[in-house]
């Protein structure tokens, strides 16, 4: 059936055809000045005293419903229902579809278009303080589930015309509601065009969450141009900069692109410090990131080839550790490394209950029996426990570095400190040769802009030269057309 | 393929880091002498000289790049352009490699494959290479200043060291030490191929680029000798690496010696060189095969590369061959100057005829 009959019982026989064995499915039958009429909803997704009190409680309540067919249904809209969002529909797919998003639909006897009406009321998570992206200074409220609550953060931030939402959706059996969101008139419209024709390649069946749209916005690489956000604040200078933000219904974060590598190490917390201390954490945050990649690949490279770059006292510190244990410092490292995800794992899986204790015993029984008992080195242990902690000051990159730490330590194990280098050039290439929507990931680094890079990337400027123009992710170096 | 464009600062940032390369594997040996100060006017001479060479390669520029201008003037004669500048990287690819593997072997002798390691950096120049220019260009910035923080490290370390009695007159074993450096600094540099092949997908102000590079590299490699040569003295000549003899004198609290670093910087700078030599020979052969793209070509090259240096590190004859400078120079000097004015010449003859 595709389209709305004017026969109401072969309506209802469709939809409850379509629902059958769906005890969620509701119809309420009504007489509508003699005419029949039906309203069907789905339970949970619609608030049903709304339904009540804007829908039946008028319908019943009037004393005229004059004309039949599509003349009674006009009038209902126009004169009976206060309902704020509602429209005609004829399309039953649609209906179907709606009924879905938490509309209810009424249709009445000898009209062939049906009424559906918003009245949503699932429960919805109030804005809690994002999980993940901890803030001393800013905001404390951060996204959640329900798209259109995120869309009304945003707006609030940003009171002007020029916000839009464009409506999307993702999975062909799920029909996820997406919102892409962007600033007319500074963001790029080839940059937009693009978004919306990778959305379109999505071919998956249901979608879930955001991570599962990123795989369709990127193009390769080890570090991702796609990025995603809990915070709305963050979205809002984001769009300020050019970016394009997706909204996805059922996901407490926003997709954001282009997302260049510079911006994994920009918390909002550096905007809302004064300048100084804003590059000195920047800084603190990139250090922490050569020492999260670098530092176990460059131990077991040093202790197993180079011992001779270090001076003599740490050396002989070192060696007499080594001495007293079993495994060769790569395979000290490795364990450590992987038991240390294992736990890493473990704790966040763990009910929150056993979190503490799961940590007790990973952190201090299993770590400090393994030094004393002479199984691994305090070195090694040393190394692996300050590799975790550096990679959670840019926990954006967290995914990435657990991998590349891997690799690096095998590198540095084969090939020494060369093996390192090798490593580390290869990971520039990768770096300068992937684009994210047409500007290059490295950007404004790798092509180099002075003016750019001395703004937000070595040094955090302040606000009074950050004022003078936005960095317009379309204006950064090396950005071309896409497709080129 | 699209042809990427990159800037001049870009191109010539990417030449300066391989020709960096040629200062660190600077010895008595190779410069044919004692008198290692007569290497600074050796490099300034080269730089005039080089200036001069590549004249033709600026007047091909506009037409397009060398080889391609070849093969359009001259048909299918015109492919052996291509191929002669294919075989000129193979040839100085294959050199670099083999002087890096000898001074694995020789000087630093690791305890694993010296020949893995060659293999690891022609791997990751490959790589870059099947990337793209605007790849290897990108990432030969970040490597100039992972390069000038490296060897600030250790010039600023051993300048402490350094003894203006170790400096010896100029020219006082004669001229010819100058006249072989010069040939050393021409041959171990890709620079004027690179510029033939390369230089119509620089967009810029290139001449201003080729000036910044020549008093670059006149200026890294000045001071890199007056270190050398104030440092050392005369245990420099005996020495077959003397800058990695020269990082290995740092001695500070935390880290004991920076030879590992040197040797760093010399890998980091022979993949660019290496990636960018082999995206040329892609070019190259786009040109040979009338504008298709195929990547197979730069990983024949890749593997032929290693291949070649394992051979010139086994083969003493091979690798006499392969190091010698003034073959290199010759085949320098051919591809810079020689192999340009016979694509210009193809060009005007052709032009004369189409007007008669």
């Amino acid at each position: 059936m595709e389209k709305v009959s004017a026969v109401l019982s072969e309506n209802k026989k469709y939809l409850q055809g379509e629902f059958e064995n769906s005890m969620d499915f509701m119809m309420r039958e009504l007489d509508l000045g003699g005419a029949g009429a039906a309203l069907f909803a789905l339970d949970g997704l619609v608030s049903k005293q709304t339904i009540t009190l804007s829908i039946l409680n008028p319908l019943m309540e009037a004393e005229e419903l004059p004309g039949r067919g599509t003349e009674q249904l006009m009038h209902i809209e126009r004169a009976v229902l206060g309902a704020v969002e509602q429209k005609r529909e004829t399309k039953m797919d649609q209906i179907l579809l709606l009924l879905m998003s938490g509309f209810a639909v009424l249709i009445i006897d000898g009209c062939e278009e049906a009424l559906v009406f918003g009245v949503q009321g699932f429960e919805s998570r109030g804005p809690d303080e994002p999980q993940n992206e901890v803030m001393q200074r800013g905001a404390k409220d951060g996204f959640n589930e329900s798209y259109q609550n995120n869309m009304a953060m945003i707006r609030r931030r940003m009171k002007t015309s020029s916000l839009k939402f464009e409506k999307a959706e993702a999975g062909s059996r799920s029909h996820t509601p997406l919102a892409i969101c962007y600033l007319e008139g500074v963001a790029s419209p080839e940059i937009l065009a693009k978004v919306k024709e990778r959305l379109k390649s999505c071919t998956l069946d249901t979608t879930l969450g955001a991570g599962y749209l990123t795989s369709f916005l990127e193009r390769g690489g080890v570090f991702s141009g796609v990025g995603q956000t809990e915070r709305p604040d963050v979205v809002c200078g984001k769009l300020e900069e050019g970016r394009i933000a997706i909204l996805v219904e059922g996901t407490p974060s926003a997709i954001i692109v282009p997302f260049l590598f510079v911006e994994n190490f920009q918390t909002l917390d550096d905007y809302l410090t004064r300048p100084f201390y804003g590059t000195f954490i920047r800084w603190l945050k990139y250090a922490a990131f050569f020492l999260s990649t670098f530092l176990p690949g460059l131990y077991v490279a040093i202790a197993t080839h180079h011992p001779e770059m270090l001076p003599e006292a740490l050396l002989l510190k070192i060696s007499e550790s080594e001495s007293q244990t079993p495994f060769p410092v790569m395979a000290e490292t490795l364990i450590l490394y992987f038991l240390y995800e294992v736990l890493r794992e473990a704790g966040l899986r763990a009910p929150r209950s056993l979190s503490a204790t799961v940590s007790i015993v990973g952190g201090l029984v299993v770590g400090d029996t393994a030094v004393s008992a002479g199984l691994v080195s305090a070195p090694s242990l040393m190394v692996v426990a300050l590799t975790a902690i550096a990679g959670y000051a840019v926990p954006r990159l967290y995914e990435p570095l657990a991998l590349l730490r891997l690799a690096f330590l095998l590198a540095g194990n084969f090939l020494g400190v060369w093996g390192v280098m090798i490593g580390l050039v290869l990971l520039l290439m990768d770096l300068c040769g992937t684009d994210s929507f047409g500007v290059p990931l490295m950007s404004p680094a790798a092509p180099y802009n002075g003016r750019l890079a001395f703004r937000d990337v070595f040094v955090r400027a302040g606000w009074r030269r950050l004022a003078k123009g936005s960095a317009n992710v379309r204006n950064m170096p090396g950005s071309r057309e896409i497709g080129e | 393929m699209v042809r990427t464009k990159i800037s001049p600062a870009q191109f010539f940032t990417a030449m300066f880091v391989s020709h960096i390369l040629v200062t660190i594997a600077l010895n008595a040996q190779y410069t044919g002498g004692e008198s290692i100060l007569d290497n600074i006017i050796s490099c300034i001479i080269s730089m005039i000289l080089a200036a001069l060479i590549s004249v033709p390669i600026w007047l091909c520029q506009g037409r397009g790049s060398v080889p391609e201008l070849a093969v359009g003037s001259m048909g299918k004669m015109g492919a052996i352009v291509p191929i002669a500048y294919w075989l000129y990287f193979l040839l100085a690819g294959s050199s670099s490699l083999t002087l890096f593997q000898i001074f694995l072997m020789d000087t630093v002798n690791p305890g694993f494959s010296a020949g893995m390691v060659t293999a690891a950096v022609t791997g990751v120049a490959l790589y870059g290479a099947l990337r793209g220019i605007e790849t290897a260009a990108r990432c030969a910035s970040c490597v100039l200043i992972a390069m000038l923080l490296g060897c600030g490290l250790v010039f600023g370390i051993v300048a402490v060291r350094f003894d203006p009695k170790n400096l010896e007159p100029l020219f006082q074993y004669g001229y010819s030490q100058t006249a072989k450096g010069t040939a050393l600094f021409l041959a171990r540099t890709s620079l004027f191929a690179d510029m033939a092949v390369l230089l119509p997908q620089v967009q810029g102000k290139k001449g201003r680029g080729f000036l910044w590079w020549a008093l670059g590299v006149t200026a890294f490699v000045s001071l890199t000798i007056l270190l050398i040569a104030g440092c050392l003295g005369r245990y420099a000549y005996t020495q077959n690496f003397p800058v990695y003899v020269l990082a290995s004198l740092t001695e500070v609290r935390s880290l004991q010696r920076l030879d590992a670093v040197f040797t760093g910087v010399w890998i980091m700078g022979l993949i660019i060189k290496l990636a960018v030599d082999m995206y040329a020979c892609r070019v190259c052969f786009r040109a040979v095969s009338g504008g298709r793209e195929k990547k197979w070509p730069v990983w024949v090259t890749g593997v032929l590369l290693v291949l070649l240096a394992w051979l010139a590190v086994g083969n003493s004859g091979v690798q006499g061959w392969l190091l010698d400078p003034w073959t290199l120079c010759i085949c320098a000097a051919a591809v810079g100057a020689g192999l340009p004015l016979l694509a210009l010449i193809g060009a005007a003859i052709r032009g004369k005829g189409a007007k008669k």
